[in-house]
């Protein structure tokens, strides 16, 4: 019998986050201030100060295994 | 000084940035996908370790005291698909530049958090459960096995239904989109060809139920950060609750005093400063189902208004002697 998959991969669902780069336009890296910023009222605030409830959707392919995005609840 | 290896799009990482700039306390964050584009070098037998950021160089040994580290990056994350180079090319470079990296640990009397191979160690969910028992948790019965053979048996003798996950990442990458598996209910493995389980183990577990209650426990050295996780209309008897992408509430909360300080102590015995631990219970039994060394937590943060990044960056400034201390 010929199987290419494995048992789990019947449950597998597509992710919902972007793949390896953001290419949100309204977040960008602060080399100077080492955070991820955006703009608000024409100010560059830090993401983590923002209030509004869409902030970046970050990467998921990263070494971090098991986790599917629960930061993605600091915006919701 | 606290170093900080991570990458760019770690939000988390930012409200730790946030509290050390608060406290005027000196650090550099290097995001290590941008390694390749930087001048890093080592000397021996003088030792010396210099790290580039922005325009300026960094002197580790003698000025190290902490390291957070959290999902570096990997070379070339961020280069477009088309510039890249070949596949065996960008493998050697990862494989080269995490060795390089490594090199950190030998960089004496260093706080990590987490220390890479613990992290490692504590990524495999065989590792994490056998700790879990003999630490005195409560798990559910547990059959990790490639045996269709094996797993029949076992959800037979669970009543005919248990969970299944994956024993390591539960992320599924093709070249156009990325997959995730979430902990499933499987009642029945009629039909499933028996390679299936050859290709890769998976983990069954009995189906807690019952009214269960799922909880999120973070967990910096001696401190701890619980929240009950519930659903605005009511308990919709969801499996993993990650599946549901609304209508969830996080409520801070304590635990039970002698699970509290189990939870510090498995934290501390599987050699991790920070760990974020799943629970769930059913009446007044805590089930534990897994331990994320690398958890996310801004989302906690956030929501929740926990001070995580506050604990964190404490036992950072405070380095190993200052954490040492801390824990007796």
């Amino acid at each position: 019998m010929n199987v290419n998959e494995p048992f789990l991969f019947r449950f597998k669902r597509e992710c919902l986050s972007p793949r390896r780069v953001t290419h949100d336009r309204r977040f960008y890296y602060d080399e100077e201030l080492c955070q991820v910023m955006t703009v608000e009222n024409g100010y560059a605030i830090p993401v983590v100060e923002s209030k509004q409830n869409n902030g970046p959707v970050t990467k998921k392919s990263d070494i971090e295994k098991g986790e599917d995005q629960k930061d993605s609840w600091m915006w919701r | 000084m606290v170093l900080i290896l991570s990458n760019k799009w770690d939000i988390s990482v930012d409200f730790i940035v946030r509290e050390l700039r608060k406290r005027g306390e000196k650090f550099v964050r290097i995001n290590t996908e941008d390694l390749p584009y930087s001048d890093c070098s080592v000397s021996l037998p003088d030792f010396s370790f210099l790290l580039p950021h922005g325009e300026q160089v960094t002197e580790l040994v003698g000025n190290l005291k902490s390291v957070l580290f959290r999902r570096p990056g990997k070379p070339f994350e961020e280069t477009e698909p088309a510039d890249l180079s070949s596949k065996p090319v960008l493998r050697y470079s990862t494989e080269q530049w995490h060795a390089f990296i490594e090199g950190l640990l030998s960089i004496n009397d260093v706080l990590w958090i987490n220390h890479p191979r613990a992290n490692d160690l504590m990524e495999c969910k065989i590792v994490q459960l056998r700790k879990a028992v003999e630490m005195g948790f409560r798990i559910p019965r547990t059959c990790i096995t490639s045996s269709k053979d094996k797993a029949e048996k076992f959800i037979e003798s669970c009543g005919g239904c248990v969970v299944a996950k994956s024993i390591y990442s539960s992320l599924i990458e093709y070249s156009d989109k990325d997959f995730f598996v979430f902990t499933t209910v499987v009642k029945s493995l009629k039909d499933v060809p028996p390679p299936e389980f050859g290709i890769a183990p998976v983990i069954f577990q009995e189906y807690i139920d019952g009214g269960k209650i799922d909880y999120r426990v973070t967990v910096i050295g001696e401190k701890v950060y619980a929240v009950r996780i519930e659903f605005t209309e009511g308990n919709p008897g969801v499996v993993d609750w990650r599946t549901k992408k609304d209508g969830l509430m996080f409520i801070p909360c304590e635990l039970p005093s002698d699970l509290r300080k189990k939870c510090i102590d498995f934290v501390s015995q599987c050699g991790l400063v920070f760990g974020a631990i799943d629970f769930v219970q059913v009446r007044d039994d805590f089930y534990f189902l897994e331990i994320n060394p690398n958890g996310e937590w801004g989302w906690l943060q956030r929501r929740a208004n926990l001070p995580i990044a506050e604990a964190i960056t404490e036992y950072l400034v405070a380095g190993n002697r200052g954490y040492t201390k801390c824990m007796g």
